[in-house]
């Protein structure tokens, strides 16, 4: 079959190797999208070749609708172009002009072949988030009546917090909200304000943690492979003599005794250094729960009650979240839910309280991630103003069960 | 005859601490993956054990257990598995494939030896 190309901007060198490369090939050149448009041949793919200046997205935008309707593919061809943004554009495909031409005439058959199901693809309704308005309206009363009501205790509480440490009452997070919308996520400061360098202050004094210049020998391996020929040698089950003395003269102490020693990944250590730092490692992780040196006082009273969450009513009451609704997430996070699998608990708003935090109780055991992400999809699907009674009734009593909410 | 161990693993450092060990007493032949394992195999190698680890890239210790079980040739060649994995129901697992035993690294060398003796008794 023959195939009809449209090079606007042309490029000679680049044309003369596609004519090497296909002989059903018929190429014919053009200054500006104007002229193609007013000579109205028929083709079946243009190849646009940037000239690099701004010009080129005008030109394409004016071109592209044009042809669409005439089923004709546009690739962009140019020196390191910057596909993403062409693409955006509603442009086939970018290559560069170093680009494998059977590749390129291979993705133009291909798209060819499946312009109709492309089209209709671009134009499928994807499901919109919408937030229905008795919901609107029921959060904006809720949310007025509970700030209205709690506006003395949250004076009192903006006095203790401002009392017990420097900085400012609120603590705003940046999270993923209704519609996937990004909104400063308001919740009462429980931690210092500079609490990462105090954190950084506080593993510096910490005898537990593992300084690696303080006690090189705690950590994985000097290299020993060089006394490996004694090791290897010698008594299997004990370290070769060599090996004992050289760390006993390293480490202080008088710990001639013979150590046993293990293989591993990276070569030779004690035994008793793989108990230690395994010991180690729980410790540590034992100390970051336990007591996180960066939360204030007040704000350990205030986590613990869950007190610091109230000011989410201001983000409802704006509009960022709602009462009832799936847990506004860090950026990150909702990043990694926007698969086809979970992408639709974004179709519900953001709330203060949602499914989950109200099933994980009815039940002994912790909800797995899977059963969380899935009881969000579900309340997307299922909501309505009874369901969202229902969430909130359940939501009370889970609260005095000081559990976070 | 020297008996023959296949030695197999990513590592380069532990699988040359692994052969200078093995050595003292058999024949060691080393691959750095399930898959040049497999070559070796196929091209008629009979070792008389091997020692394998888990997590490699192309095919791990678990695809080469499968591919002996599903062999002909060398599906009774016994193997221990070597491995820092410590999850039990992964070491019954490794097991109920056909892994004649389990040794968690950093393992012991000593212990290694005496385990190969056990099984080349």
């Amino acid at each position: 079959m023959n195939y009809r190309i449209a090079c606007i901007g042309s490029k000679v060198l680049f044309e003369d190797r596609l004519n090497k490369t296909a002989h059903n090939l018929s190429l014919r050149s053009f200054d500006t999208p104007y002229q193609l448009l007013r000579q109205a041949g028929d083709f079946d793919l243009v190849l646009y070749f940037e000239s690099g200046s701004e010009e080129d997205k005008t030109q394409l935008a004016y071109l592209l609708p044009e042809l669409q309707d005439r089923r004709i593919v546009l690739f962009v061809v140019g020196e390191q172009p910057d596909a993403a943004s062409y693409i955006k554009l509603g442009v086939q495909d970018v290559y560069d002009f170093k680009a494998d031409l059977d590749l390129l005439l291979l993705r133009f058959e291909f798209i060819r072949d499946h312009y109709e199901s492309m089209l209709k693809q671009r134009h499928e309704q994807l499901p919109v988030y919408r937030l229905p308005r008795w919901k609107r309206l029921f959060d904006l009363l809720f949310s007025s009546l509970v700030l209205l009501g709690l506006s003395p205790l949250f004076v009192l509480m903006a006095l203790a917090i401002k009392l017990d440490s420097k900085g400012g009452v609120f603590y705003v997070a940046q999270r993923i909200g209704s519609g996937y919308r990004e909104f400063g996520f308001i919740k009462f400061r429980s931690m210092y304000v500079d609490s990462d360098k105090r954190v950084d202050e506080l593993r510096k004094k910490n005898q537990y943690t593992i300084n690696p210049e303080a006690a090189p020998d705690l950590l994985l391996l000097k290299p020993t492979v060089g006394n490996f020929d004694a090791f290897a040698a010698g008594d299997l089950l004990f370290d070769a003599g060599a090996i004992a003395e050289a760390r006993a003269k390293e480490s202080t102490g008088n710990n001639t005794q013979r150590a046993s020693m293990l293989i591993h990944d990276e070569g030779l250590v004690p035994e008793e250094e793989i108990k230690q730092q395994k010991s180690l490692k729980k410790e540590n992780a034992f100390l970051k729960v336990s007591r996180d040196p960066r939360v204030t006082r007040v704000g350990r009273i205030l986590r613990n009650t869950s007190l610091d969450e109230l000011p989410q009513f201001f983000n409802v009451w704006k509009g960022d979240m709602s009462i009832v609704g799936n847990r506004p997430l860090p950026l990150y996070e909702a990043e990694l839910l926007t698969t086809d699998q979970w992408a639709k608990r974004f179709l519900a708003p953001a709330g203060i309280t949602g499914l989950w935090q109200v099933t994980k109780r009815g039940k002994s055991g912790a909800l797995s991630p899977e059963e969380r992400k899935q009881l969000d999809v579900d309340y997307a699907l299922n909501y309505s103003f009874w369901y969202d009674l229902k969430i909130i009734f359940k939501t009370i009593p889970a609260m005095l069960q000081h559990d976070d909410v | 005859m020297n008996r023959k161990v296949l030695i197999v693993d990513d590592k380069t450092e532990f699988r040359n601490l692994t052969k200078t060990i093995v050595s003292r007493d058999y024949e060691v032949e080393t691959a750095e993956n399930g898959l040049a394992a497999l070559a070796l195999l196929q091209e008629g190698y009979r070792p008389d054990l091997i020692v394998t680890d888990l997590m490699m890239p192309v095919l791990g210790g678990k695809g080469l257990l499968e591919q002996r079980k599903a062999s002909g040739a060398f599906k009774d060649i016994p193997v221990i598995v070597l491995s820092s994995i410590d999850k039990s129901e992964e070491k019954i697992a490794l097991l109920s494939l056909g892994a004649d035993d389990y040794l968690e690294k950093p393992y012991n060398p000593a212990e290694l030896m005496v385990r190969i003796k056990k099984i080349l008794k």
